[in-house]
């Protein structure tokens, strides 16, 4: 959505556009402004499709997006999304006869949600500055999330440097969608959490072919960020210690895989039980295995500090652009991402862009794949988003402009996560929560 | 990685960067921005896919953000 727009007025400060194009941001600023103020109209759409090997998760994206002039100095955006997501998600890890953790996905049965999120913002264009203030809402059918940002750019040294500054605040409230007909449902719960936060940020042209940023960001999450629809296994909470008697991770996986879950749900049998006063599924699961909420601190925080430098190579007429990020996370939860993407200018408007990324995380504090017994501080999570874990992206984006009016854009990620891959490999975790996805999205841009 | 580390070499990156080929500090005059204003040197060309990049990893890993604020939260599972 980067115009590059050829009207007399703007487009003699195409730096600008370039060092905002090098701020551009996801979400509200998905809508970001070309960096100048744009003298026509720019419509976007955009359809992606997202599907987790096995079977598991998939999501369809569909997403339409307007930016236009208003008035001599303002700009206004609107975005509005639509995501589809189906399929299954591992809801606990069970335990085999010699103690290993295994997955249990309760393919077939589980989710269907639909979010949608409508987003709009405002900018304001100075002499020598940008400031905008967006809001938005996202709509699930267990979430709903209201946020809103202010955002100033000041442009110094005639224009070499930038000076970045932004805030957001974000509430959610947060239930889970109780479903009577699937198996080990929670009855439904309530609750809110807010994430406000903070950033700066310093672009620099080096010189003729280079430009340089550094942002650093302050993220702080608080209220309930537990996962209602996780459980944890607690060897000292079942009836027994399983090990060694009763292979529990394969008992339930044959009575998934035979498709004896599914038919429970579907004969509205597990409704039956779940709705009836005599038994309490979650209750008697609880006592006999040992099944306990996932329980997190209340309160997280996270300093982000992003290093992203882009270099013009006029022999190729391409660009590399190099990122690296570092989280320091208050739940031990550290990462590094570094990912490298290559523009490549093949003449007549075509553009081409291979990229790959690498990220890597240590596991947080309360993380494991099963807990012996519930710890002192009551945080533990076998969610597979805390583990230690590393992943590597392979991208490649082809776009093509016709007659400046219709720019076309074909993207495709591979995405492999492995336990193996993390830095150091010294953190908690498990190749039982390995697993690969495939981003597959076109786009299209229309300007008049 | 040992915190410190991570941190010092980030320190060391961004100190050095300077000093490697190309990345020298020039003074750069309006109409010499022109290679600085090349399509290509836009990092997301199509930023509607890289917003849904970012929520797909916001949603699959433990950190989410530092590009910029505003973003809002999702109930992923």
């Amino acid at each position: 959505m980067a115009a590059i727009n050829k009207s007399s007025k703007d487009k003699t400060d195409a730096l600008s556009a370039l060092l905002t194009a090098a701020l551009a941001l996801p979400g509200i600023s998905a809508a970001a402004p070309g960096g100048y103020r744009a003298s026509e109209t720019l419509l976007n759409f955009h359809h992606a499709d997202y599907d987790e090997q096995g079977n598991r998760m998939s999501v369809t994206t569909d997403q339409a997006f307007i930016t236009t002039p208003v008035g001599r100095d303002f700009e206004g955006h609107f975005n509005a999304i639509q995501d589809v997501t189906s399929g299954a998600s591992p809801v606990v890890n069970f335990l085999d006869t010699q103690g290993n953790p295994h997955q249990f996905v309760e393919t077939g049965a589980s989710i269907k949600d639909r979010r949608e999120i409508y987003e709009t913002s405002l900018g304001y264009y100075g002499d020598n500055s940008y400031a905008s203030f967006g809001i938005g809402k996202s709509t699930e059918d267990d979430y709903i999330s209201n946020y809103g940002s202010v955002s100033y750019r000041l442009d110094l040294n005639q224009k070499q440097t930038s000076l970045l500054a932004g805030a957001g605040m974000t509430s959610d409230e947060v239930w889970n969608s109780y479903n009577p007909d699937v198996f080990l449902e929670e009855p439904s719960i309530y609750n809110r959490r807010k994430k406000r936060e903070l950033m700066v940020g310093i672009s620099q042209v080096l010189n003729q072919t280079t430009v340089v940023q550094l942002n650093v960001a302050n993220v702080r999450n608080s209220g309930s960020l537990s996962d209602p629809y996780k459980k944890v296994y607690v060897v000292d909470e079942g009836i027994i210690d399983f090990r060694g008697l009763i292979n529990v991770a394969g008992l339930f996986d044959f009575i998934v895989d035979a498709g004896l879950i599914e038919a429970l749900n579907r004969s509205g049998i597990t409704r039956l039980l779940n709705e009836s006063p005599l038994i309490d599924v979650v209750g008697l699961a609880s006592f006999i295995f040992g099944l306990e909420k996932d329980t997190r601190p209340d309160s997280r925080e996270q300093w982000l500090i992003l290093l992203r430098a882009s270099h013009y190579f006029e022999a190729t007429n391409s660009a590399l652009h190099v990122d690296y990020r570092y989280a320091d996370d208050s739940w031990d939860a550290n990462s590094h991402t570094l990912e490298l993407k290559w523009n490549v200018g093949l003449g007549a408007d075509w553009q081409i862009s291979p990229g790959v990324r690498y990220y890597s995380q240590s596991s947080a504090f309360f993380y494991d794949t099963f807990f012996e017994s519930i710890p002192e501080d009551g945080y533990m999570s076998v969610d597979y988003r805390l583990a230690g874990f590393g992943a590597i992206s392979k991208k490649l984006g082809v776009s093509k402009t016709f007659e400046r009016a219709y720019t076309f854009y074909v993207d495709f990620e591979q995405y492999e996560r492995r336990h193996s891959y993390e830095i150091g490999g010294e953190t908690k975790g498990d190749a039982i929560d390995d697993y690969d996805f495939k981003i597959l999205s076109f786009s299209v841009d229309y300007r008049f | 990685m040992n915190k410190g580390i991570a941190l010092g070499s980030l320190l060391s990156c961004t100190l050095l960067l300077p000093c490697l080929p190309g990345c020298a500090y020039e003074p750069v005059k309006a109409y010499q921005r022109g290679k600085l204003a090349n399509p290509v040197m836009v990092r997301d060309a199509n930023p509607a896919h890289s917003a849904f990049e970012q929520h797909v990893y916001s949603s699959k890993e433990s950190t989410a953000g530092g590009y910029s604020t505003g973003a809002g939260g999702c109930g992923c599972n």
